[in-house]
């Protein structure tokens, strides 16, 4: 017999050792030397899968329906081969947006809806209010048991019924000081966790311990239990299917909802996700946990069918054969062990479960109520945060000792464990499509989630208020009304399922056709979209300079930014926090400068990691002033697809535009090329065209100096040659001179007013003797004034003489006529010179204004002209913004024209 | 480190510096599949008899081997890292998606 004291004790020595751990791990956290920073302590710590329901629970299912208790193992084992993809991805998603809880995750993927994240912490509370009454039924049943040692009448002795009330009590405040002791209220609990995997080690243990007990010490080994259970009919009926109800497509469906309960019930994301210190630890947990799973299995069977055989009659609660079997062989430390293993179980469960839906509460459902009211403007926010969060832990134990209360004698542990799996199955599709399909919009997952939570309540919950007599049993059976069809285990006429099965399907079906149809035929506002893109796409790369797309446009203080930021975490980490910011990016930051983008986004985490994402925008977008939501930073970051065409754009101008520099550079260097080869051809032409007058000087000379008797002449003839080329000479050299300096810009010209009638009676003037000679008639046509233009009167004059000589020269003599002509437009004047020479061919025409052009005229022979006249007109023409060509003329010659702008009165 | 051992013929040619293929993600969901099919019916009817293999029930014994062949084949594939020479330590894997 044990004493009450000594249990009393044990219990409580327990507990205090769990606060030991958890205020060791807190210690080492603060001084930066974690302990919970390897994968192992993150192993042991998601087993807070294993309840009071594997516990106890199991072996109650097993010694009912045989191998029932295995698929909500198997379930988890199968999800976490997908861990490395889903949860990995999922904690990164989480760890970039500071997510608290699983309703802050799916609010965030959802446009950072609060009504979303409500929504998900109701169906969460009320979810998992049958899975806190199971863990309270196991304790207080265990409790019960121990205090009786006579499992037949536990329950109604002892403490009574009520050993559930003052264990719920208990429940509150140990996980009130556990999970919520200090004013900072993080996402993360290191010492909880810390706390968690040391229980999940003392269960282990305590189920083993009994295990072999039950397995090598009240049988020979399994291989005697196993050979006595198969030879009795009622332990053999266990080692095949046919003992399950539902048979294989009950199997199925609660492998699934343990597939998506191991990930989404609120404390498994807790441990999971949130409470994750490193990505990497996934790589090991992801078969070391399905093994830890494995090993507290073993022995299920084991304890079941030992328990069957032992007491026969079936007279003793299944779901206490661990414990009883060994009160009942006098073995009292190790029930006493075994009573600390389930209570452990128990505890583990309860403290994260309630620090999960408490964070959830708060930051999801109280607080953006809160906010909305406008209740929410004081300071000490941090403080009222964690009122909260306490008053959401009593209030969730409370819950869960109402339904206990209402429904706990009436159904076994399992029975009652799976209600609330079923329910956190309504998660599955609202995250996991969410991650994965950016189409999923806010109002899908509302529907989904709604319609999935209604379906649920409506075949699973109310029916078992129902057998507890709290509604009337004809609800169930035949159905509402009754009518048949509406019979929640029977729903629409669907028979053959039993009632978790026929719940699953329907309300997987509900959530799922709900969850896709409104979101194929609904439309996403911008930051659904955005945040859809983000939760998506966060594995992919981003166009290197648009990682932190800005997303606030509006202005703001950071004196304000740093109130708010302070008003929820208090002064000192708001301080400690702005400062690391401006040490990260390297800026000062004033108080009455205005916050920009990074700022804002950067305290708008900040408060997400305390409020959740839907509150921290609230909160931020009520001291931004103007536009909350850029377009620019939406459009930026709206879908990386965007993104990646926006980078190819950039790419392709850069490329258009090297191209066309390089074109640029391509079509210069040909230029420079060009210029290098007429330079050459200049020298060239220029050498060649000294050279030509040069060797007849020097033919004549010699002549002249040899042949001392000639005729004087012929000696006069020669000597006019010489002196002719001579002139030719100096004309060339007067000419080169002029254009090079021209050329180059090294000229300087004199501009001054003058008359173009004065200009073209000068060059009328100069070449009179020339046309004199030739017997060409001159003509002139000008104006009654005079027409003043702006430049250099020389100049102008050299050029009208080089064209009336150039006309006069290929005119033939005698029948030769030059006009000359002066008109005017409003703004310029023009000069034609126009002959009746030989004409110039069209494709000519052109080039005759280049450098040594020369017209070859097979007639003529040698060519006259040193080819730099025209290409000096047309320098200084161009020089005077005017413009010179030439055209074919009624007297089949050419008309050499000119223009200058007229100089403006 | 867990050495990749009975999974047949590795395109692993023995030059340090060509990676090996991981295939990770296909390997993962593969196994995903292979445990659905393993672990359901059609298959699990196959071993619902009575009967003792090695002591245990048949159906016992059944799933717990196929538990521990999933578990085992777990740890093969996500602790089978690239074997390079000592350089780059963690593998930065832009699977997913």
């Amino acid at each position: 017999m044990l004493q009450h004291w000594v249990i009393l004790l044990v219990s409580f020595g327990y507990l205090s050792i769990l606060f030991a751990v958890a205020y060791y791990a807190d210690k080492r956290a603060d001084t930066g030397r974690s302990i919970i920073g390897n994968p192992y302590i993150y192993t042991f710590s998601i087993a807070v899968y294993c309840t009071g329901w594997t516990f106890y629970g199991s072996v109650g299912r097993a010694a009912s329906t045989g191998v029932g208790f295995l698929p909500i193992y198997l379930g988890p084992t199968l999800a976490a081969t997908t861990w490395w993809l889903v949860l990995r991805k999922i904690i990164h998603l989480s760890k970039t947006n500071h997510i608290t809880s699983i309703a802050d995750f799916i609010a965030s993927r959802y446009g950072k809806s609060s009504v979303i994240g409500g929504l998900v912490t109701v169906i969460s509370v009320v979810g998992i209010m049958p899975y806190i009454a199971l863990q309270l039924k196991a304790i207080s049943t265990s409790f019960n048991v121990l205090f009786q040692s006579d499992a037949a009448k536990a329950g109604e002795m002892g403490f009574g019924h009520d050993t559930a009330l003052y264990i719920a009590l208990v429940l509150a405040v140990f996980s009130v000081l556990f999970g919520t002791r200090h004013i900072d209220v993080t996402e993360r609990h290191e010492g909880m966790v810390a706390a968690i995997a040391f229980e999940s080690i003392v269960k282990l243990l305590a189920f083993s311990a009994v295990g072999i007990f039950v397995t090598y010490t009240m049988f020979d080994g399994p291989a005697d239990l196993f050979r006595e259970a198969a030879a009795a009919p009622e332990t053999s009926r266990l080692m095949s299917m046919d003992s399950l109800p539902g048979g294989y497509a009950s199997w199925l469906a609660l492998t699934f909802i343990s597939m998506t309960a191991i990930m989404f019930l609120p404390r498994q994301f807790q441990i999971l996700v949130v409470e994750n210190v490193n990505e990497e630890h996934v790589r090991t947990a992801a078969w070391l946990f399905p093994l830890y799973l494995l090993a507290i299995n073993i022995f299920v069977l084991p304890i079941a069918l030992g328990g069957i055989m032992f007491f026969q009659s079936g007279s003793v609660d299944a779901d206490m054969f661990v414990l009883t079997l060994s009160l009942k062989h006098e073995k009292m430390v190790l029930a006493l062990f075994v009573f600390i293993g389930g209570l452990s179980a128990a505890t583990g469960m309860v403290i994260v479960e309630t620090i999960a839906l408490s964070t959830m509460l708060c930051n999801d459902l109280m607080m953006p109520i809160l906010l909305r009211l406008k209740l929410l403007r004081r300071d000490g926010m941090g403080r009222v945060l964690l009122a909260i969060r306490r008053g959401g832990i009593v209030l969730i134990l409370l819950l869960g000792y109402l339904y206990f209360r209402l429904i706990g004698e009436s159904f076994a542990l399992v029975t009652i464990g799976l209600v609330s799996f079923a329910a956190a199955a309504q998660f599955a599709p609202a995250i996991l499509l969410g991650i994965y399909w950016k189409g999923a919009s806010r109002r899908g997952a509302l529907a989904g989630l709604a319609g999935g939570f209604i379906v649920w309540a409506y075949t699973l919950l109310l029916p078992s208020f129902a057998r507890s007599g709290w509604i009337s049993m004809s609800f169930v059976e035949p159905g509402p009304f009754g009518i048949f069809e509406l019979g929640p285990y029977h729903l629409f006429n669907l028979t053959g399922f039993e009632p978790i099965t026929h719940s699953v399907f329907w309300s997987m079906l509900f959530n799922v056709g709900l969850l896709v149809g409104v979101s194929l035929f609904g439309r996403q506002e911008a930051l659904e979209q955005l945040q859809a893109a983000m939760f998506v796409d966060v594995y992919k790369k981003r166009a290197p300079d648009s990682a932190d797309a800005p997303l606030w446009h509006g202005t703001t203080l950071v004196s304000d930014l740093k109130g708010l930021v302070a008003r929820m975490l208090g002064s000192e980490r708001a301080n400690a926090a702005f400062r690391s910011y401006a040490a990260q990016h390297a800026v000062e930051l004033h108080n009455d400068t205005s916050a920009d983008e990074n700022l804002i986004a950067f305290a708008e985490r900040e408060l997400a990691g305390t409020v959740g994402a839907a509150s921290a925008r609230v909160m931020v977008s009520s001291i931004i002033e103007g536009e909350a939501l850029s377009i620019e930073g939406l459009m930026k970051i709206l879908d990386e697809t965007s993104q990646v065409i926006e980078y190819s754009h950039r790419l392709e101008q850069k490329s258009r535009e090297l191209e066309a520099a390089t074109r640029e550079l391509k079509r210069t260097n040909e230029r420079l090329k060009e210029l290098d080869r007429m330079k050459d051809e200049f020298v060239s032409t220029v050498s060649h065209e000294l050279r030509t007058p040069l060797t007849s000087i020097r033919a004549f000379s010699e002549i002249l100096q040899d042949d001392e008797n000639m005729d004087p002449q012929q000696r006069q003839q020669l000597l006019r040659i010489v002196v002719q080329e001579t002139e030719r000479l100096t004309r060339l050299v007067n000419q080169v001179l002029d254009f090079t300096k021209i050329e180059s810009g090294a000229y300087q010209w004199t501009r001054e007013k003058m008359d173009l009638v004065a200009v073209m009676q000068e060059a009328v003037t100069a070449t009179g003797q020339l046309a004199n000679n030739r017997k060409i008639s001159v003509t002139r046509e000008v104006l009654d004034g005079p027409v003043f233009v702006f430049g250099d009167k020389d100049r102008i004059v050299q050029v009208i003489i080089n064209l009336m000589s150039n006309a006069i020269k290929y005119c033939s003599p005698e029948t030769g006529k030059v006009h000359l002509r002066l008109s005017r437009t409003t703004n310029e004047a023009k000069i034609e010179v126009i002959d009746n020479g030989s004409g110039i061919e069209p494709e000519e025409r052109e080039r005759i204004f280049e450098r040594f052009h020369q017209l070859r005229d097979s007639s003529k022979g040698k060519p006259q002209g040193t080819g730099l006249g025209l290409a000096i007109c047309k320098t200084i023409i161009e020089n005077h913004n005017g413009s010179i060509w030439v055209e074919g003329n009624h007297w089949n010659g050419s008309s050499f024209i000119f223009t200058l702008p007229l100089l403006s009165d | 480190m867990i050495e990749p051992g009975g999974e047949g013929a590795k395109p692993y040619s023995g030059d340090r510096h060509i990676p090996k293929p991981q295939r990770r993600v296909e390997r993962v969901i593969s196994l995903l599949v292979a445990g659905i099919a393993f672990l359901n019916y059609p298959i699990l009817s196959m071993f619902s008899k009575s009967g003792l293999v090695f002591g245990i029930p048949v159906l016992y014994f059944y799933l717990f081997l196929v538990w521990g062949l999933i578990i085992g084949a777990m740890a093969l594939i996500l602790h089978d890292r690239p074997q390079k020479p000592s350089s780059s330590s963690a593998e930065k894997e832009p699977e997913d998606g």
